[in-house]
């Protein structure tokens, strides 16, 4: 592996349709360099310029994104990841989610992977507390590899102030084609290509910690049972450190884990840059008579459940705790542009809620009427129609 | 015989023990403790009896105690609570849904009366009341006198205004009320905007 360098320039579209239909255009331009693999099938590196051109979108209740990269030595790369995901309550705190997904990639190798298949999670929510449940089915085509694959897994996560903490873990079946050889007398072997059914066990621990303008994720996983190769354990830390609305400083290292059921290998990394948003987000509309504090609540619709956004534009941590979370301080997860976010599936009802940004006092957001909470203070009022 | 009627006596005191249990809110002895979870228990079981909405009276038990209240203090509150959702329904009807109910509970707290509920209500009729009812409390809690927001909301509800323009009047109010402005001129001066929009130019201060 070698120190390598690259340059990435990459703009993004996002079309987002609630109710009214409204459609947001979103930008963003990243100059980075950093270790990139040369191959697909190996952490050798290589110096690589590599401008590339991201594009996504989003409507309720579903994704797509896709990235272009081109290669110094004229070889490009590109991947083409789409997801849709209905959400079902089930009566609190249970959720069930279901989705499908499809992803098509070239690698470096002018080799082509794909995957689709379909998934099953369900969720309990409590308080600052979360665990899951999820079984899927999916069809992985990848380097001399095409074959089903079943997953079981299952994690929790709970909030700790700034601190969000999660484990992971799954269990996948595939099949592994290989040729296998078969001596017949003294010089001739007879190739055979045979399918062996092969389970693995995979776990991941990850924290989240976030502090005023900083923010920090490390992750460390393991890989179990029948799997080859000494890529069986993998790592990641990545911060990101904005500089103002628009401007932030990012960085990564680690390794990627291997993808066993494509014939992928891990892959170590490291990346810092500088990535400029030049469209969309924050800007009040043109013509708005309303300026847009920070602190203010907004909701919409995202399929059976709802999305909640705090604009908070230089905060490192929002919180929100109410009726809608019994009570229990809620870590809202960074979006673009100052605004902070989760999705909770609300009943048409009437909420009282309060925000926290960077630990400070429990405040009534803007936005909604604040009344009093009869306990000497004030919080916000939610209407959900 | 005996032990077939102690049987009997026991399967039954087993059925009305599985049925207390089953009604009671885990989530109250959690956060509060079994003693103060039982008084609030009561409260719940009365409201649920007199069919009232039951989760507001758990959620201001489990505000309280997120916000370390004394437990005789969250107790009182949600006796309080339980006597306004009763009152709001007296006024409103049995029909009322339970947001509207919620809503108007938190509006008499304000300080309105059910005079002026009633008078929204029939402003407004067939339609969602929970966001006037907030927007009420909310302009009352910032210093303007009961009457002239009751008047004000009766004015807008009458006109027809809907909740996207409530939001609206509401941002634009703490707008001003940010920028200095008393808050009785705000919101009287928003509410006349919003009223010349929707064809009530009309409408004057109280």
């Amino acid at each position: 592996m070698r120190l390598t360098a690259s340059l990435a320039a990459g703009a993004a579209l996002l079309l987002t349709v609630g109710e009214p239909a409204a459609a947001q255009v979103r930008s963003a331009l990243t100059l980075g360099t950093g270790l990139e693999p040369a191959t697909a099938t190996s952490s050798a590196g290589a110096w690589a310029f590599r401008p590339a051109l991201r594009l996504g979108g989003e409507l309720a209740g579903g994704t797509v994104d896709g990235h272009l990269a081109g290669l110094l030595d004229g070889g490009w790369t590109g991947e083409v990841r789409a997801t849709g995901h209905v959400r079902f309550d089930l009566g609190r705190p249970f959720f069930l989610t279901t989705s499908v997904a499809g992803e098509v990639g070239r690698l470096a190798d002018a080799m082509s992977v794909t995957r689709v298949g379909t998934a099953a999670r369900l969720d309990a929510e409590v308080g600052s507390w979360g665990g899951w449940l999820r079984v899927s089915t999916e069809q992985a085509n990848g380097i001399d590899h095409a074959t089903p694959v079943v997953g079981l897994g299952a994690g929790s996560s709970v909030n700790l102030g700034t601190l969000r903490l999660s484990v992971s873990s799954s269990a996948n079946r595939y099949l592994d084609r290989a040729f296998t050889s078969t001596p017949v007398g003294d010089s001739v072997v007879v190739l055979m290509r045979e399918s062996r059914p092969r389970t693995y066990l995979q776990g991941e621990l990850a924290a989240d910690w976030a502090h005023r303008l900083l923010r920090v994720q490390v992750a460390v996983g393991a890989r179990f049972a029948q799997t080859e190769g000494a890529d069986n354990t993998w790592a990641r830390a990545t911060a990101e450190v904005p500089l103002d609305r628009r401007l932030s400083v990012v960085g990564a290292f680690g390794k990627h884990p291997g993808v066993p059921e494509q014939g992928l290998d891990g892959r170590h990394f490291a990346r810092a840059g500088l990535r400029v948003r030049l469209l969309g987000g924050g800007d009040a509309a043109a013509g708005a008579r309303v300026v847009v504090p920070d602190g203010t609540l907004v909701t919409e619709p995202a399929g059976s459940a709802h999305l909640i956004r705090v604009v908070a534009r230089d905060a490192g941590v929002v919180e929100i705790t109410g009726d809608l979370t019994d009570w229990s301080p809620l870590l809202l997860d960074r979006s673009e542009d100052g605004l902070w976010e989760t999705t909770l599936p609300l009943q048409p009802g009437f909420y009282r809620v309060a925000i926290r940004i960077d630990g400070g006092a429990w405040t009534a957001p803007a936005g909604l009427p604040s009344v009093p909470d009869e306990f000497g203070g004030r919080v916000g009022a939610l209407v959900v129609n | 015989m005996t032990s077939v009627r102690a049987a009997q006596i026991a399967l039954l005191l087993l059925v009305i023990a599985a049925g207390t249990l089953a009604a009671q809110d885990a989530r109250l002895p959690d956060r509060l403790g079994a003693q103060v979870a039982a008084r609030i228990q009561v409260i719940v079981d009365s409201a649920r009896a007199a069919g009232l909405p039951t989760e507001p009276l758990v959620q201001k038990a489990l505000e309280g105690a997120s916000k370390n209240v004394a437990p005789d203090r969250i107790v009182e509150t949600v006796r309080s609570l339980r006597a306004r959702l009763a009152a709001a329904r007296d006024a409103l009807g049995r029909d009322t849904p339970g947001a509207d109910l919620t809503a108007a509970a938190t509006a008499l707290y304000a300080g309105t009366t059910t005079e002026t509920l009633r008078r929204m209500q029939a402003a407004r009729p067939g339609r969602p009341l929970a966001l006037p009812f907030a927007v009420l409390a909310d302009l009352v809690q910032q210093g303007v006198a009961v009457d002239t927001a009751a008047a004000l909301m009766h004015d807008l509800t009458s006109a027809g205004v809907s909740d996207a323009d409530l939001a609206q009047l509401l941002l634009l109010v703490q707008q001003d009320v940010r920028a200095g402005a008393p808050p009785v001129a705000a919101a009287t001066t928003r509410a006349q905007g919003v009223l010349a929009r929707v064809g009530r130019g009309e409408w004057s201060p109280p």
